[in-house]
């Protein structure tokens, strides 16, 4: 263990020296560089299906003070119906409501201010780097990418992706979609393996690449040092194709390197990927666990081949060792500075709790958020 | 008609001894022992049961104490019974004393049984007592009894009872009923039409929240045809009953956050339940035996249309499950104080649909219970053993499930005093959707188990004809372990089916039942309160840990009144559910409000020449109370019907 983290240490150094080399690849938005600390992080709780409880909590980094829902009591009326994902951008906390086919756009202080039906069956978002464009992908009309524009909150575009499309990045003018075929169970089509290419200002799918790896649903994170490289989950079909997952390079649109372990919920933190994943284990009825960081040493030419290294464990053994005591883990989240947050969802019916940490690892308290807490935003 | 009435409204609702104080005053009969229940009853029955303002057994149901209905919503809304909250999969229905079984989901939707030419409606904790009991009996924690009613037979031969009723939202109700005598033979026949809308206004008031519309998809229209015969065969008494159900209705979701209708899908539901079951019954000096067989066969088909823009994926699913029932069970006397019970069932299940990766399923389940009672100056023990064997028949099969479950009941009784307790340890098998639904179901799942202790007393008041009454009261303990729930499993993702979690329950309840006439006019009155405290223990270290279970009133009461003078009559009945959580977690966010409802129904009878003529008003829910049974799920608001009834 100890030598892992020393090779954490060790890649952190070389990971600082590159950024110097690399510049930014034209994504501005998650470098983090010389930026100032943020000032609240917002825990999206997706609630249950069907029971309207989706909520938004909001920690004051300042002072540590956690409000359990910042959305109802400002708004009078609940979030909606399982809540996916959400961004915060200057102006805006974006949230993609699932079940009630909603966008809402709310101030920082969780005030209602537009909220659109363009995109049903919402999932996953991103945002171009000029903060002009909102882009979603949805399961509606056989698996989509919506284009909204931020002025006006209205739809430019729309482009028919893989089958249930979820995790979304934006590198380079491009948009690089996970295609999961989540609903392969109904029957009328399979699991999913390719990641669709889409060219955000035409909004045409340029291709899409064969991953090898199945059902691309899970994490899916854009390294914050450097943007060209994803880390992405496969889900498999829960038989015969195991759970997995993989580095993808948008810049060469290849993969890295895959893994044989999940990263079902993941978060990076200068260039280095913190992941944990669980698989089931029909054998012995219980659920496999794997925290894992993993390290990108970023190529000398745009066009080589990165080599990646993963060592067990997460920034501490008693962070590690409190993920292991979780229930339900259910997020992870490094801030601007390095603290980390875990969140645990328990039954997936009561509230949630949210762990705090600080950078060496350490646990700093833990508070009850919503429920299902996991997904998170800075402000 | 009116002396009818009354007598009616007398047998009505005197739970624990209550049933021989009616008998004792009708017929004045000796109180047949066998029939005696020393354990937690309770009982509608006559012409009192007709005369509750309600829908469905469900509504009638709400008003016994240490019962919640899980409702949602309208005619059409799933309606399922939890008693001492243990769960509704560990409350058994059997309709003419047979077990309604469904293997898929062990779920049994009170909604279709209508209180129409229902006889007796009853309820019993740990077993309905008596000496010949079949080993279905003794399977479950609590058991609801229906008994539909036997033709009757006045001055003809023959009975044609027609009725026709018109209510808010569009409902309509039509019901045709013939009876005719055979010699020793009686038949009936009967068909029921039932439609409504269902688009009722809801207001869903809460923390932060105050929405109102109206439900959609709502609608139901069902079809209801039974047939029953009555004789004596072999020196015993046969009674076949078949039973056929058609419906169509539309399941309207929870109320959500949503800017429009646009993307609702709509959710359609079809059903078609049929069986024809026979039992029979011959009562001897010191041996006693029970025959019963059950064929039934259930369609259910399931379908999701999108709405015109393409939001989700067609799914049309079509379920089947056919069973085969039998049953013998024997008592012997072999002395006066003491008989042995000796029972065994078998089902057998097929199950089948077309959900992808489904392998069909046979489940054979058998039961065998062995049970001695002994009578002694007022003193009564009863201890049983049932033995349960589950195998399944499918692909990657579940292994095969074989447990004991003893119960031990004890009543002492001197005078009008009864004192009655009892010790029940059981358990529910998986449903087959729990163990084999694709992707959902897991076939480690072991049997949630129930146990039961209850301490119990009842008094009974007797001054003649004017003044019968009875004040009862129950006390127990139970534990619920294994619970059965849904939980993500395979990367997280993908639910399904876990043995996880304990509940400890705590309860009282408390019963007063007196019937009397002042004057011209006979009052009956029931009241019954709750107490129910049912911990989630499922997770020691957790924020909530202790919490009252969803859906679950700490305290509920309730009040009914029938009043009956001449050819009016008339009921009220009162319901108050407290406060109930979402959640385990009791916390502001998750807290649902209580509610009161107030339903009357005014009845007339009327004779012209030969023809018997009843109109009846019922208004449900008179002081238009907002609420919600399951979260998101709106009930309806008040609403009227009238509805007429011929007598031929």
């Amino acid at each position: 263990m100890t030598t892992s983290f020393q090779r954490i240490k060790q890649v952190n150094i070389i990971a600082a020296a590159l950024i110097l080399v690399c510049g930014c690849n034209g994504y501005e938005k998650n470098v983090t560089q010389g930026e100032e600390a943020s000032k609240a992080l917002y825990i999206l709780n997706e609630g249950s299906m069907g029971e309207n409880n989706a909520s938004i909590s909001c920690l004051d980094l300042e002072r540590g003070h956690l409000s359990e829902d910042i959305y109802a009591p400002i708004n009078g009326t609940p979030l909606g119906d399982v809540a996916n994902d959400i961004i915060v951008t200057e102006k805006y906390v974006i949230i993609a409501i699932n079940a009630s086919n909603i966008i809402e756009f709310c101030s920082h202080d969780g005030k209602h201010i537009a909220e659109t039906e363009a995109v049903p069956a919402c999932r996953k978002m991103t945002v171009d780097p000029a903060g002009k464009y909102l882009f979603v992908t949805s399961w509606a009309n056989g698996g989509e990418v919506v284009k909204l524009d931020l002025e006006n909150f209205g739809e430019t575009a729309r482009v028919k992706v893989g089958f249930e499309p979820e995790g979304i990045a934006y590198y380079n003018g491009r948009l690089y979609v996970a295609n999961s075929g989540g609903n392969a169970y109904l029957g009328d089509h399979d699991y999913e393996r390719s990641i669709s290419v889409v060219d955000a200002a035409s909004m045409r799918e340029l291709k899409r690449i064969d991953t090898g790896l199945m059902n691309l649903y899970g994490a899916f994170v854009q390294n914050d040092k450097y943007p060209q490289y994803l880390l992405v989950n496969a889900c498999g079909d829960y038989g015969a194709n195991p759970a997995g997952s993989f580095i993808f390079d948008c810049e060469n649109e290849r993969l890295v390197e895959s893994f044989n372990f999940p990263s079902t919920y993941a978060d990076v933190h200068e260039g280095i990927f913190y992941t944990m994943g669980s698989s089931y284990d029909w054998a012995s009825n219980s659920s496999n666990w794997f925290f894992k960081t993993i390290s990108i040493k970023a190529p000398e030419s745009a066009s080589g081949s990165a080599s990646v290294s993963i060592s067990d464990g997460i920034i501490s053994k008693e962070l590690t060792g409190t993920i292991e005591s979780l229930i339900s883990p259910y997020g992870i989240h490094f801030d601007k500075q390095g603290n980390v947050y875990l969140t645990d969802a328990v039954d997936y019916k009561n509230r949630g709790l949210l762990y705090r940490f600080d950078k060496e690892g350490r646990l700093i308290d833990k508070q009850i958020a919503g429920v299902c807490p996991g997904h998170f935003a800075e402000k | 008609m009116s002396l009818l009435l009354f007598r009616g409204i007398f047998c009505y609702g005197q739970s624990y001894l209550g049933a021989e104080v009616g008998d004792t005053l009708r017929a004045g009969r000796v109180i047949d022992y066998s029939e005696r229940p020393i354990t937690p009853s309770q009982k509608l029955s006559g012409i009192a049961l007709q005369q509750l303002s309600s829908q469905s057994i469900s509504d009638a149901l709400r008003c016994f104490s240490g019962v919640y209905i899980k409702d949602y919503g309208g005619i059409g809304g799933l309606k399922t019974v939890n008693i001492r909250s243990l769960g509704s999969q560990h409350t058994a229905i059997f309709y003419n004393g047979i077990k309604i079984d469904n293997a898929q989901n062990g779920q049994v939707d009170l909604g279709r049984y209508s209180l129409d030419n229902l006889e007796e409606l009853s309820i019993f904790s740990a077993n309905k007592g008596g000496s010949l009991l079949s080993a279905s009996d003794f399977a479950s924690a609590s058991a609801v009894y229906l008994k539909s009613k036997k033709p009757e037979f006045e001055n003809s031969d023959r009975n044609l009872k027609a009725s026709l009723g018109y209510g808010s939202f569009s409902t309509v109700n039509a019901g045709l009923r013939y009876e005719r005598k055979l010699r020793a033979m009686s038949i009936s026949a009967e068909g029921n039409y039932l439609r409504t809308d269902g688009d009722y206004r809801f207001r869903i008031r809460e923390n932060y929240e105050d929405s109102t519309g109206r439900r959609r998809n709502g609608d139901i229209e069902a079809f209801r045809s039974e047939l029953g015969l009555y004789s004596k065969a072999g020196g015993g008494e046969l009674q076949v009953n078949a039973y056929f159900y058609l419906s169509e209705r539309g399941l309207p979701g929870p109320v959500i956050r949503r800017i429009s209708d646009q993307y609702s899908a709509s959710e359609r539901q079809a059903d078609r339940n049929s069986f024809v079951q026979a039992s029979w019954k011959r009562v001897g000096e010191t041996l006693s035996l029970l025959l019963n067989s059950k064929l039934s066969s259930d369609r259910l088909e399931y379908e999701s249309i999108p709405a015109g823009y393409t939001t989700g994926t067609h799914i049309r699913n079509e379920y089947k499950q056919n069973s085969l029932f039998l049953s013998a069970a024997g008592a012997w006397h072999p002395l006066f104080f003491l008989s042995v019970n000796l029972a065994t069932d078998g089902t057998v299940s097929a199950l089948n649909c077309d959900v992808k990766d489904f392998s069909p399923v046979l489940r054979l389940d058998i039961k065998t219970a062995a049970a001695v009672s002994a009578h002694c100056q007022g003193l009564d023990v009863q201890a049983s053993l049932l033995h349960t064997l589950v195998k399944d028949f499918t692909d990657n099969q579940a292994a095969p499930l074989s447990k004991l479950s003893p119960s031990l009941v004890l009543g002492w009784s001197r005078g009008n005093y009864l004192l009655r307790a009892f010790y029940k340890s059981t358990f529910r098998s998986p449903s087959l959707n729990e163990l084999y639904y694709t992707n959902i179901g897991n076939v480690r799942l072991r049997p949630e188990s129930a146990k039961e202790l209850n301490l119990g007393a009842t008094v009974t008041f007797i001054e003649r004809e004017r003044f019968t009454g009875s004040i009862s009261s129950d006390f127990h303990l139970s534990r619920i372990e294994d619970k059965i729930v849904a939980m993500p499993v395979y990367s997280q993702f993908r639910w399904s089916m876990m043995n996880f979690g304990l509940v400890k329950g705590l309860g009282a309840e408390i019963g007063l039942n007196n019937s009397f006439r002042i004057g011209g006019t006979g009052f009956n009155t029931r009241l019954n309160y709750t107490f129910q405290k049912a911990g989630d223990c499922s997770y020691p270290d957790s924020h909530w840990y202790g919490g009252q279970i969803p859906y679950t009133p700490k305290h509920s009461a309730s009040a009914l009144l029938f009043v009956e003078k001449g050819a009016w009559s008339g009921s009220i009945s009162c319901l108050y559910t407290g406060v109930r959580y979402r959640a385990s977690d009791n916390s502001a966010s998750n807290r649902m409000e209580p509610w009161t409802t107030i339903d009357l129904k005014l009845s007339r009878a009327l004779e012209l020449s030969s023809l018997k003529m009843a109109i009846n008003l019922e208004i449900n829910n008179l002081l238009n109370q907002q609420y919600q049974v399951v979260n998101r799920y709106p009930m309806p608001g008040r609403s009227a019907a009238l509805k007429l009834e011929f007598k031929l």
